[in-house]
């Protein structure tokens, strides 16, 4: 067999980085065997037991006597027959609503189960005794029961049973749906995702109501519980990218409490890609219009982004805002987005290498003033830039994190106190200030917060290289570049798709947008079992002015 | 054909084990194009002139039927050998001593041509752009980004050529108008008041030029069909043939053939002369340089790819990577050999030796071709089975 130096330096690697004896990640009941829980040196078995002080010891040994855990002792009634049985009611009292666990459980369990007389069966059935609460259903698992009340569920324990009743009493506090922040558009709805992922499922629902659509729960972690939801459209989503992005998810072994960007890192095919592999969006109608493409959303628990598989470059430069405006300017926008990609990533460069290499290119009038400008500067072209361009990446940064007055203040003392001082002194040119300017807002144009701060970095090593070898040296780096985002890749597809390969058809909602009746066939590399939005176009028909009858068209 | 384009972007074949590299019938057509036109056009016309005198462009379009023959060629040794490179196809026709033999003169022909492609670019980078930089600087950028192009694969050089050739064809759109006020067609005239002579030695140059999309034989397995690798290779050089004529035609016309023979690079000192639509600068050359810069960029990437994979069938390995860089620095180290000044390159490198390194490839692939249409080989092992030599490629990167 020929030696294979890669190969064998990735097994080396892999041999060597891997965590080993780490739990998987856990979906939905684990088997029964499959859990086992050390506490206090002994060995428990994975379900609950059928005697109600095991399980209240158990439950306080795992939840560590918390001071917010609440047991209560009540009584239920027994099957046909029999008396009323010991039950013992568990939550957490800070993630759990005290009304609903107290009018609902309660109130169910002692008086109206008592209420309800002889002909109510239950404890093996304690659900007719619980009628009131919103969602209930039985476990038998320890895994299960503990999710849930970490949740804010309240859990039912009946003496004599090895089965609990797991009701939905979640009553933690959350943020109310608001306007996306980063994702805002003028004419689009104003919802955003939140942080609560029940929330955020209702988001979805309401933006997709098919049965096809499936949500798939993942927990990762056994210190942080974190709860995943992959969504996708069954027969839209191919069957091999759904199970893939659960191979990756099942994959992870998390012990942080980290949000969706610590679960994009763990799926992505490139995680140190300055390009965003998954795209993260705050918008319920994006990831349900990528649910209707074929691709697969992902939510994560306690952060307010969905995120979306596969993700490419046309995702990436296209903004919501498209889809709300008239098709023909919203391809104006994206062309003007496209020309300001360009021009933030290469104008430093482009100045630097004109200044110092290439300054027979432009005409000697536009030279000669170019020169004057920079008179008394002495800082080389390429220090300004680079320096100048730092400038702003630091402004952007502190605007970023400081509050909304003293952001203010911020702009002031950037435009005042470092453009227009810096002038005055003689430290940089005027028109490297323009070179900036026109560099940081075109920067601004182009969608997604995340898509802006990618650019800075290839930015700047244009720049260098612009300083050192001219605009040959932009062309060099442009080139290994390009060559780098083509060989990317985001769950099998090609990051440059639709573009490279080209597929013409594809294009219709990447470079233009075309009017939604005329969108007749969803992304082919995605959605293969069903390659049409619509069974043809459908262009408006107006009726024509002298038709008699409206609808009709053609003379009378 | 839409299954077959999701396929080849990955769609439906996500995950771990990566798909095999295919290039699509535009992206070979694109490949081909970039294999000669970057340097043929910037060098060949000064050549041609010199040669052909008035009937140099005649030359350069009977060059062109030299494309026809290499296109089937590589074709029927693609039917005849299916779903391998050429390294592989010479040992399974050829016999493992033999066909090695084959392939490694193959594979030197290809290094000189590739060596002649990062000199005859620096040495145009150094002219027009950096004419203080060394141009062992600049040579060593231009293999280091071929290194770059080559360690990510054959599919992403494709996909960078498709790029480029756009580019470049748009850029050319732009530019060839600006020609036509300086053009006068009785430049071209009289022909063949020499003889044949003057003709056919400018069409043997121009066919060692042309006739660089043998290259193409190289990536023969990374095709779906025989037919696609004809195709492609018929209609990279009729691209290339008839934007490179056109461009020499429009510079004929405008500076005559003596004009054209004494310059270097005589479309670049043309288009210097062409007022530009606005008077945002003051020479664009440098601009049109860039673009075909970039072409060349992609072509170099190419190249070190296709000798990296020789290199390393030649050695029985399926994993390439591992010599792009040895390959690359190679290639840098080989073009810096050779005539020091850009008049010495023209006379030597443009003139004998690219048209014999062309000559040769065309010879090998005839070879192998001939001896596996006289003694079909048998049918290559399928993939993934034990290899003894003459077996199919693996996984190719």
């Amino acid at each position: 067999m020929p030696f294979r130096p890669v190969q064998f330096l990735r097994r080396l690697a892999k041999r060597h980085f891997t965590a080993r004896n780490l739990p998987d990640a856990g979906e939905g009941p684990p088997p029964a065997d499959r859990l086992r829980v050390e506490a206090e040196g002994e060995y428990v078995p994975s379900v609950i037991y059928r005697r109600l002080e095991d399980n209240e010891r158990w439950i306080r040994s795992l939840l560590g006597d918390s001071s917010d855990l609440v047991l209560r002792r009540t009584q239920v009634l027994g099957g046909k027959g029999t008396g009323p049985r010991e039950a013992l009611v568990c939550y957490l009292e800070a993630m759990a609503d005290p009304a609903a666990v107290a009018d609902v459980i309660i109130r169910a369990v002692s008086y109206e189960a008592g209420m309800l007389g002889s002909h109510v069966r239950s404890a093996p059935g304690a659900e007719p005794l619980l009628l009131h609460a919103g969602s209930l259903r039985l476990v038998r698992e320890w895994r299960e029961v503990l999710h849930g009340v970490l949740s804010g569920d309240t859990v039912l324990f009946v003496e004599g049973e090895d089965r609990a009743v797991l009701c939905a009493t979640r009553g933690f506090e959350t943020r109310s749906i608001e306007e996306p922040a980063l994702e805002s558009t003028l004419k689009g709805p104003r919802e955003g995702f939140v942080e609560s992922i029940s929330v955020n499922l209702s988001l979805l629902r309401r933006w997709v109501k098919t049965p096809r659509l499936c949500f798939h729960r993942l927990i990762l972690g056994d210190l942080v519980n974190l709860r995943v939801e992959v969504a996708y459209v069954k027969g839209l989503a191919g069957p091999e990218l759904v199970e893939e992005v659960l191979s990756r998810l099942r994959r992870i072994k998390l012990e942080d409490p980290l949000g969706s960007n610590a679960v994009a890192e763990f799926i992505s095919d490139t995680p140190l890609a300055p390009v965003p592999l998954v795209l993260a969006t705050e918008r319920p109608d994006r990831a349900a219009a990528a649910l209707t493409e074929g691709r697969v959303v992902i939510l994560v628990d306690n952060t307010p982004y969905a995120l979306i598989v596969p993700c490419d470059m046309g995702m990436v430069l296209t903004s919501p805002e498209d889809h709300y405006v008239n098709s023909l300017f919203a391809f104006l926008n994206r062309m003007l987005r496209l020309l300001s990609l360009v021009i933030t990533l290469t104008a430093p460069g482009l100045y630097v290498a004109l200044t110092t290499f290439h300054a027979e290119m432009l005409p000697t009038a536009f030279f000669m003033r170019l020169q004057a400008a920079r008179e008394g500067v002495p800082l080389p072209s390429l220090a300004e830039a680079v320096i100048m361009g730092a400038v702003f990446e630091i402004l952007r940064e502190a605007g970023l994190r400081m509050p909304r007055q003293v952001g203010q203040a911020i702009s002031v003392v950037g435009a005042l106190v470092i453009g227009d001082a810096a002038v005055r002194a003689a430290i940089i040119s005027p028109i490297m200030l323009v070179v900036v300017g026109i560099t940081a807002i075109t920067a601004f144009a182009i969608p997604g917060y995340v898509a802006l701060v990618a650019m800075w970095l290839p930015r700047l090593l244009f720049t260098l290289v612009a300083g050192i070898l001219g605009i040959f040296g932009m062309a060099a780096a442009v080139t290994v570049g390009l060559y780098y985002t083509l060989s990317l890749r985001s769950f099998g597809v090609s990051y440059w798709y639709p573009y490279l390969p080209l597929t013409l058809s594809d294009l219709k909602d990447l470079v233009f947008r075309a009017p939604h009746w005329a969108m007749v066939r969803r992304p082919s590399q995605l959605a293969r079992g069903e390659p049409f939005h619509m069974p043809y176009p459908q262009p408006p028909r107006p009726p024509h002015p002298l038709s008699r009858r409206p609808g009709r068209r053609g003379r009378p | 054909m839409r299954a077959a384009r999701a396929e080849r972007a990955g769609g439906g074949v996500p995950g771990r084990g990566q798909p095999r590299p295919q290039i699509s019938l535009s992206e070979g057509t694109a490949l081909g194009t970039c294999l000669a036109w970057p340097v043929a056009v910037l060098y060949l016309p000064a050549v041609v002139a010199a040669e052909g005198r008035e009937d140099g462009w005649l030359g350069m379009l009977l060059a062109g039927l030299v494309l026809i023959p290499v296109g089937l060629l590589l074709g029927a040794l693609a039917h005849r050998v299916p779903r391998l490179g050429l390294v592989d196809q010479a040992t399974l026709a050829l016999g493992k001593a033999l066909g090695r033999v084959v392939a490694a003169v193959f594979v030197l022909g290809t290094s000189v041509l590739a060596a002649y492609a990062v000199r005859a670019g620096a040495e145009m980078v150094r002219l027009l752009m950096l004419p203080r930089t060394p141009p062992w600087v600049i040579s060593l950028v231009i293999a280091l980004q071929g290194a770059v192009g080559a360690w990510f694969g054959l599919e992403v050089v494709a996909r960078a050529a498709v790029m480029a050739f756009l580019s470049v064809g748009a850029l050319l759109l732009v530019l060839i108008p600006g020609f036509i006020p300086m053009f006068d067609a009785r430049r071209l005239f009289p022909v063949l008041s020499y003889g044949p002579g003057p003709l056919l030695r400018s069409a043997a140059v121009s066919a060692g030029f042309w006739g660089q999309v043998v290259l193409l034989a190289m990536s023969a397995e990374s095709f779906r069909t025989p037919a696609e690798l004809r195709a492609s290779a018929l209609r990279a050089g009729a691209a290339s043939l008839a934007t490179g004529w056109l461009l020499f035609v429009l510079a004929q016309g405008s500076a005559g053939w003596y004009g054209v023979s004494e310059f270097a690079m005589p479309n670049v000192e043309v288009m210097r002369a062409v007022r530009f639509y606005l008077p945002l600068f003051e020479r664009v050359d440098v601009l049109v340089v860039t673009g075909w810069t970039a072409m060349g960029f992609v072509q170099v990437a190419w190249l070190v790819w296709a000798l990296a994979r020789g290199v390393s069938r030649l050695a029985g390995a399926v994993d390439s990577r591992p010599f792009v860089v040895p390959v690359a620095a190679a290639l840098w180290g080989a073009s810096l050999v050779g005539p020091e000044d850009l008049p010495g390159l023209l006379l030597r490198w443009t003139r004998v030796l690219v048209p014999l390194a062309t000559g040769v490839l065309v010879l090998t692939v005839a070879v192998v071709w001939l001896t596996a249409a006289v003694r079909p080989p048998a049918p290559p092992a399928p993939r993934g089975a034990r290899r003894d030599g003459t077996g199919a490629v693996g996984q190719d990167r």
